[in-house]
Parts: C-alpha cells; sequence; structure tokens
C-alpha cells in the first residue's frame, strides 16, 4: 500500500489557471481513501472548494485504482477538461498522464512509500519513492 | 500497486529448506497476483514443484490483503488454521517485501522465506504490460514517463519477472496420474483431484456458478452436474475426486436441460436486469445464459426488491442480483478470514448478510475486495461514481467491472 499525504491547497492552485483551466477530478478510492487523503467525500470538499474559489470545476470520478488501465478505462472526460486534479499516488498520476496525453495532471497527495518495520525494534519508517 | 519480483531462483529456494520442514505456502492475493508471481494458481504450482522433490507441503494459504497487519493476524489466530501454523516450521510468502515482514513479525518462531525484492509502485495495463512508474529511493531506478517494464527490471536488478517453474529445464511429470474416460476419450488426472478441474484440463468445459479455484468447493449452483458411471443420478463434479477408471459424461441432453432449469430458477428468484446492471458483459450468469441459448423462465418471477446496501465506500451489495453461490462468503472466510459475511434467514428468504445483518460500513469488513473479486454476478461490485452538477451529486459509473474468468475456470492467464 502507498501511504500518501495531501499537498496545500495553495500549491493546487498555483498550478491552476481560472479562465483557463477547465478542471475534472479523479480520486482512487483505495490507498489514499485508507490514508485519508483522497476518496469521495474528500474530492466533494476539494471540488466545492474549488468552485468556490472560482475555478471550473465540471465533475468528478472516483475510481477503484486508476493505478490499473482496467479501472481507468471507466473515465470518459468531456471533451472540453483540459486539466485532471488527481487524488491519487504518483503511480495514479503516471497512468492518468499516459492515458490522457496532453492534459494538465495536477497531483494532491505526495508519495510517503510503504510502511516498513524492523522486524528487532519494530521501529516503523517509511520507504518513499523518488516521485 | 506495488511492483515486486522473484530474487531467488528455484535451486536457492530449495537450499532455505530443510527435507524435514513442515511447510505452509502464503500468498498475497492483490500486488503480487497481477505481478505473475502469487495467488491460487502460483500456490498450486510451486506445490506441485515442491511436492514433487520431497518435500512437505502441509497448507497453502491465500490472503486477499497480505501488507495489512489485521489481516495478517487474524488469519495467524484463525480457529481453523490454528492446528496448521503450530505444526509448519516454515513459510515461504509470495509478496511484497511489506507482505513478508507483516508475516515474519507475526511468526518469529517459524522460517520466513522471502522470495521477493520490491521496486516501487507502478501500472498495470493490458496493452503496455506491468510497469514500475515510481521507484523507491534505495532502487537505481530512475523515473521515467510511461514507466520501465518489469522484463527490463529484472535485467538490471538480476532479478526474475517469472514464476519458479520458468526455472525447471523441462517440465516434471506430477505422479498419482490415472486414466479416466470424459465423454468417450480417455485422459489422465492425477488421483483425488478436482474432476471439474481435471475436466477442463484436457479441454472439457462444465459451466459452473459457485465453484472457483480459490476456494473450497460447495456444490451449490448443480451447474456442474455430470453423469459418473456406477453412480446414481447427477453428480456435481466440482465436489468430486478422480478415481482410477471413473467413465464421466460432461454433456448429454438429460444434463442440458438439467442446466436450463437451473438458470431459469435462477432467474426468476430476483431481478437479474443487465441494462441496469454494471456487470455488464463480465456477468457469468449472463454467460451462461447466452451460452444456453435462454430466452426466458418458464418459472413465475419473483418481483420483491431488496435494498441495495451502499454504506460502504468502496463496495456495493445489490441483493436483487444475488444467487446465493455463496463465493462471497467462503472468499471472506477463506480468503479475507473475516468471517463478516454469511447466510442469513430462510427459504426463499435466504440471503447474504455483512455481520449480524448491519449495515456493511457497521461490519466488520476490511475492504480488501476478495467478495467482489469472487461474485460471480452485479450482487456485490466495486464502487465507482460519477460525480457532477452544483450539488456534487453522484451517479453509477457503467463500465468496465473487474472480472478474472482464469479463477473461476481454473485456467491461469500469467
Amino acid at each position: 500500500m502507498n501511504r500518501t499525504r495531501a499537498v496545500k491547497h495553495e500549491t493546487i492552485t498555483e498550478q491552476l489557471d481560472k479562465n483557463k483551466d477547465v478542471l475534472s477530478l479523479i480520486s482512487c478510492n483505495t490507498c489514499v481513501r485508507l490514508a485519508k487523503t483522497g476518496g469521495a467525500d474528500k474530492m466533494k470538499q476539494m471540488a466545492l472548494k474549488l468552485r468556490e474559489e472560482g475555478y471550473q470545476v465540471r465533475d468528478g470520478f472516483l475510481i477503484t485504482m486508476p493505478c490499473w488501465d482496467h479501472c481507468l478505462n471507466n473515465v470518459a472526460l468531456h471533451p472540453g477538461v483540459n486539466t485532471v486534479i488527481v487524488m491519487g499516488c504518483s503511480c495514479a498520476c503516471a497512468n492518468i498522464a499516459v492515458k490522457f496525453p496532453g492534459l494538465k495532471v495536477i497531483p494532491t497527495v505526495l508519495d510517503r512509500g510503504t510502511l516498513v518495520e524492523d522486524p528487532v525494534t519494530h521501529k516503523k519508517s517509511f520507504r518513499g519513492t523518488k516521485r | 500497486m506495488i511492483i515486486s519480483l522473484r530474487t531467488l531462483t528455484y535451486d536457492e529456494l530449495k537450499k532455505k529448506l530443510s527435507p524435514d520442514d513442515k511447510i505452509v505456502l502464503w500468498s498475497c492475493d492483490t500486488c503480487i497476483r497481477f505481478s505473475g508471481l502469487g495467488g491460487i494458481f502460483k500456490l498450486q504450482v510451486l506445490e506441485d514443484m515442491l511436492v514433487h522433490d520431497g518435500y512437505h507441503v502441509i497448507k497453502k494459504e491465500l490472503l486477499g490483503v497480505s501488507c495489512v497487519d489485521d489481516l495478517v493476524l487474524d488469519r495467524k489466530f484463525d480457529e481453523t488454521k490454528k492446528e496448521i501454523f503450530a505444526q509448519a516450521t516454515a513459510i515461504i510468502v509470495l509478496g511484497c517485501e511489506e507482505s513478508w515482514e507483516r508475516v515474519h513479525i507475526a511468526f518469529p518462531d517459524k522460517k520466513v522465506i522471502q522470495v521477493t525484492r520490491s521496486f516501487g509502485f507502478g501500472n498495470i495495463s493490458e496493452e503496455r504490460g506491468v510497469r514500475l512508474t515510481s521507484p523507491f529511493e534505495d532502487t537505481s531506478f530512475e523515473v521515467v514517463a510511461g514507466g520501465i517494464t518489469v522484463e527490463e527490471v529484472a535485467k538490471r536488478s538480476g532479478t526474475y519477472h517469472t514464476f519458479f517453474d520458468a526455472d525447471l529445464k523441462e517440465p516434471f511429470q506430477k505422479t498419482g496420474l490415472v486414466e479416466i474416460g470424459v465423454d468417450g476419450k480417455t485422459v489422465l488426472a492425477q488421483a483425488g483431484a478436482n474432476l471439474m478441474e481435471a475436466c477442463e484440463a484436457h479441454g472439457f468445459s462444465i459451466p459452473h456458478l459457485c465453484y472457483m479455484k480459490s476456494l473450497s468447493p460447495t456444490g451449490a449452483c448443480r451447474m456442474c452436474l455430470v453423469k459418473i458411471k456406477g453412480r446414481k443420478g447427477l453428480v456435481a463434479s466440482c465436489c468430486t475426486s478422480v478415481e482410477k477408471g471413473m467413465e464421466v459424461v460432461t454433456v448429454d441432453d438429460e444434463i442440458k436441460e438439467s442446466r436450463r432449469i437451473t438458470l431459469e430458477l435462477l432467474l426468476t428468484s430476483q431481478e437479474h436486469n443487465c441494462l441496469t446492471c454494471v456487470k455488464d458483459d463480465t456477468c457469468e450468469l449472463r454467460a451462461l445464459i447466452k451460452e444456453h441459448n435462454i430466452e426466458g423462465s418458464r418459472f413465475g418471477r419473483k418481483v420483491e426488491v431488496l435494498p441495495i446496501d451502499e454504506s460502504s465506500d468502496i463496495i456495493v451489495k445489490d441483493p436483487n442480483r444475488c444467487i446465493q453461490c455463496g463465493r462471497c462468503v467462503r472468499a471472506c472466510d477463506e480468503v479475507a478470514g473475516k468471517h463478516n459475511l454469511s447466510f442469513a434467514f430462510r427459504g426463499g428468504q435466504s440471503r447474504i448478510v455483512t455481520g449480524l445483518d448491519k449495515a456493511w460500513a457497521d461490519s466488520d469488513c476490511a475492504t480488501c475486495m476478495a467478495c467482489v473479486y469472487a461474485c460471480p454476478t452485479g450482487a456485490l461490485h466495486e464502487k465507482m461514481l460519477y460525480f457532477d452538477g452544483p450539488e456534487w451529486k453522484p451517479r453509477k459509473l457503467y463500465g468496465h467491472y473487474y472480472r478474472d474468468t482464469s479463477r473461476s475456470i481454473g485456467q491461469d492467464k500469467k
């Protein structure tokens, strides 16, 4: 399981253009939901907040595992959408970037990686990714 | 998904075992299965190889998600498994490094053998295969747009993306093979093996709904009935063992009619409207209805509509599409180890409930999805939603839902 942490809201909005960007949100419903950095409720919160701030949020998709094509194939983006906000780990973003080339892909979480536990001391630490 | 590759050759694995070891083969049923190095079929292959070489495999354990502490500990302390784990001296873990770690910590008194190394996270794609897209910091791999193939990862890291059987110079001959007759042909099958699997292995297709390779057979659906010379009536092939000299008929007019009646009765039992079902063409019931050219049922139809349980964050239970095959109940017992699903009530009122008939979200579900992966119809499915409008209202997303036929029909795609 890829543990994640949420990035600051301002970090996301800094990458957006209120006039040009038409947004679609895609949230993973597995790892990030368990990490409470994504899922249906978090996506709704973010969508409504972005709308309040004047961003053009068109729609959202809750997908079991966006890192898996079988799930991602269910996402049919509206032709007007040019930016995807991804509530998913780096491999979800990587898959979305391949699936929707040319669109701006903005992650809302950062990988922390897997949780590693020392079998002797039981000290836990994260094994992070290069993304 | 975690991308893990095999670090040990089969010979190296054997060197870690002693001839006296009582071995439990343990596999996660999620990431590692999609990497082609785990799951029920790989457990079977490894068991066959080790038994052939004289090792003592006492149990195969398949776990829905093996990187979660609670699920590993549930399995360890499961009343039905205690004796097995007490006897075991070695556990071979087919899982990611995190999985191995969980098992290693849960069983400090056992030799817990790690056979993989995890390189990071990645994607699964039918077109592009399995790819490493987010390598761990402690690896030498770089981030590449679109990811790195597992073949490349294996090549550069000196690991293997194939399973242990790829190490064999020539396939070994299974012992205990006996001759049986199937539809007039003589074939070889292992004595004691599952008759339905043995027939399927030789190309004799037997329809079934309640059977799944990774679960114990129950013979509930009555679709796999066959005739065996010398036995009275029709016999459930999924619950019958291969015996020397048995003569089996997998299909004739009487068997066909029996299967048609079973399917028609299933159609009458609940609301099976494919137009409003997310399973669409991935439904096993629908495939059989089509295969048997059934256009409707001769029997009266039950019209009571049961409430759909959408309380879970990730699973939707629609009892109106349930055929009560019991695969979800067994998956929750045997793969998840949670015992959270069961049959309740009797006769026509019988249905599957979570906990003591609680809402799904209030039950002890670990959301490992073992039940969803087991369900042959749209009764249990992933919650995939589309949101739009000023209120951000959710709607069901119709599209591609999970189905892995390989696990129900007894063939491995990997």
